[in-house]
C-alpha cells in the first residue's frame, strides 16, 4: 500500500530525514512517536508529496509519489491528511468545507456532494453543525470536520499529523473517538502522535524516530513493554 | 449679492460636472482595466516556483510605482510622439493610468495572497486541489477581505490622480475648475465647489467600502 525506501530530505544544510524505509500494508495502524524535531512530521509531509525528497522514493499502491509534479494530486485524492492545526476554509461552513473538494477535484454533482458531506459529517458525530462555520466551532469539532472532509474524497490511506496537540486536554477525546473508530473500520493510517494511551490502543506498529532516522520498530506490546533503544526508553519514560 | 458670484452661472455648474464625469469615466477605466493587470502581477510575484515571472513582475512595480504618475503620462504623450509614435489623448492617458493601477494594485493582490496562512494551501493541495482551484476556492475568499481597505485607499487616491490628464488637455474636474475660474475669476468659490465634487464622489466609496468589509467580516 505505501511504501518509503531510503527516504533523504535535506533542508538546506539541515539533514531531516537520513535514510527512511518502511513499509505499511492495507489496514494497518502504524503509530509514529519520537521527540519535537525528529522528523516524524515530515514523514508525513514527504508521502503527500507536501515536501520534496533528495533522494530514494515513496510509493502510494504502486504509484510514485513526486512533490510538485501534476501526478501527485491524483496521488493526493487518494491519501486523506489531517493537520495539527485543522486548517479548515474559514469562509465555508462545515457542510461546504467538506463538500467543496468533492465538488470542484471529484466533480461530484453539487447535490450528490452535499449528500457525501452530511454522511461524513455525521460520521463524526456532527450533524447539527452543518451550517456552523470553523470560527463557531470549538478545536475539537473544527478536527472531526477537518477529518470527515479528508474521509469524503473516500482515501486509501489517512494521515495524521499530530492531529490533538493543538486541542485543550478535555476535547482530544472526541478525536481520538474518531480515529480509533475509523481504526476499527480497516482504515489504513499513519499516525504521528504524543497521545501514547492511543498508540498502545489503536496500533498495530510503532515506529520511534530519532534524530531523521528510524530508531526502533516492532509490535505496539513489544516497544512499549521491552524498548531496546536507549532514546527510546528515556523518552517512554519522560511522557509517562 | 457679493460681488464673486456675478459671473458665475449654471452653465459654469454644468461644466464642473462636466469635468467631474470624465473624472469618474477616466477612474472607471483606468480602475477595471488596471485590476485585470494587477491580478496578472500578482501572481506573478507570488508564484514561487517561477523565478523569472517574479523577477519581470518585481521590476514592473518597481518603474511604476517609483515614477510619478505625471512623468509617464507626460512620456507616453509628447516622449512617444518624438520618436514618432503619436498616441491618441485617449490612449496616452488612460495607458500610464492603467499601468500606474496595475502596479499598485498589483502589490495589493500580492499583499492578499501572501496573507493566506501556508496552511490553508496545504488542505487544498492534500485535497488534490490544482493551483487554480485553490486560488478561486481557497486564496480568493480571504484574499479579497483582505484586499479591500487598501484598494478603496487607492481607488480615492486615484480619484484625484486623474487630474493629472490635463497635461495632455484633458478637461477633467480639475482643469475645469481652473478654466471657469480663470473665466470668472470666483476662484475661490469654483475650487470649493471642485473640492466638494471630488469629496461627492469619494466619501460613497469610502461608505460603500466600509459596509462591504461589515458584509464580509461575518465569518472571520
Amino acid at each position: 500500500m505505501l511504501r518509503l525506501e531510503d527516504v533523504h530530505k535535506w533542508f538546506g544544510n539541515l539533514h531531516v530525514l537520513k535514510g527512511i524505509s518502511l513499509t505499511v500494508s492495507r489496514g494497518e495502524v502504524v503509530v509514529i512517536i519520537g521527540r519535537s524535531g525528529s522528523g516524524k512530521s515530515t514523514i508525513l509531509r514527504c508521502i503527500n508529496g507536501l515536501e520534496p525528497i533528495q533522494r530514494g522514493w515513496i510509493t502510494v499502491d504502486g504509484e510514485v509519489v513526486e512533490a510538485h509534479s501534476r501526478h501527485v494530486r491524483k496521488i493526493r485524492e487518494e491519501v486523506g491528511f489531517v493537520f495539527q492545526s485543522f486548517n479548515l476554509f474559514p469562509y465555508y461552513t462545515a457542510r461546504e468545507n467538506v463538500s467543496l473538494a468533492l465538488k470542484i477535484v471529484k466533480k461530484l454533482p453539487p447535490a450528490q456532494a452535499r449528500e457525501v458531506a452530511e454522511e461524513m459529517l455525521a460520521w463524526v458525530g456532527l450533524s447539527d453543525k452543518l451550517e456552523a462555520y470553523p470560527d463557531r466551532l470549538s478545536g475539537g469539532q473544527q478536527q472531526r470536520v477537518a477529518i470527515a472532509r479528508a474521509l469524503a474524497m473516500n482515501p486509501k490511506l489517512m494521515l495524521f499529523d499530530e492531529v490533538t496537540s493543538a486541542l485543550d486536554p478535555e476535547l482530544v477525546g472526541e478525536v481520538l473517538k474518531v480515529m480509533q473508530d475509523l481504526a476499527e473500520g480497516g482504515m489504513t493510517m499513519v499516525v504521528v502522535t504524543h497521545e501514547m494511551g492511543f498508540a498502545r490502543r489503536v496500533a498495530d506498529r510503532v515506529l520511534f524516530i530519532h534524530e531523521g532516522q528510524i530508531a526502533e520498530e516492532g509490535p505496539t506490546e513489544q516497544v512499549f513493554t521491552a524498548p531496546q533503544n536507549e532514546n527510546l526508553r528515556t523518552f517512554i519514560q519522560s511522557i509517562l | 449679492m457679493p460681488e464673486i458670484f456675478i459671473a458665475f452661472s449654471y452653465k459654469d455648474v454644468l461644466f464642473l460636472l462636466q469635468g467631474a464625469l470624465v473624472t469618474v469615466a477616466l477612474c472607471a477605466m483606468a480602475f477595471s482595466c488596471g485590476l485585470v493587470v494587477a491580478l496578472a502581477i500578482g501572481l506573478m510575484r507570488t508564484a514561487r516556483r517561477l523565478r523569472p515571472l517574479q523577477w519581470v513582475a518585481g521590476a514592473y512595480v518597481e518603474v511604476f510605482r517609483g515614477t510619478p504618475l505625471l512623468m509617464q503620462i507626460f512620456i507616453a504623450y509628447f516622449g512617444l510622439s518624438i520618436l514618432g509614435l503619436n498616441l491618441p489623448r485617449f490612449v496616452a492617458v488612460s495607458v500610464p493610468l492603467i499601468l500606474f493601477t496595475g502596479a499598485f494594485m498589483g502589490e495589493i493582490v500580492r499583499a492578499g495572497i501572501e496573507a493566506i496562512p501556508r496552511g490553508q494551501w496545504e488542505a487544498g493541495w492534500s485535497l488534490g486541489m490544482t493551483y487554480g482551484q485553490l486560488m478561486r476556492y481557497v486564496v480568493a475568499p480571504t484574499a479579497v477581505r483582505i484586499m479591500i481597505p487598501p484598494s478603496v485607499g487607492f481607488l480615492v487616491q486615484l480619484v484625484k490622480g486623474t487630474s493629472l490628464a490635463y497635461v495632455v488637455g484633458y478637461v477633467e474636474l480639475t482643469r475645469a475648475g481652473y478654466i471657469i475660474s480663470q473665466s470668472t475669476y470666483a476662484t475661490m468659490l469654483v475650487f470649493t465647489l471642485v473640492g466638494a465634487i471630488y469629496f461627492g464622489i469619494n466619501y460613497p466609496l469610502s461608505l460603500a467600502s466600509q459596509r462591504l468589509e461589515v458584509r464580509l467580516k461575518r465569518h472571520a
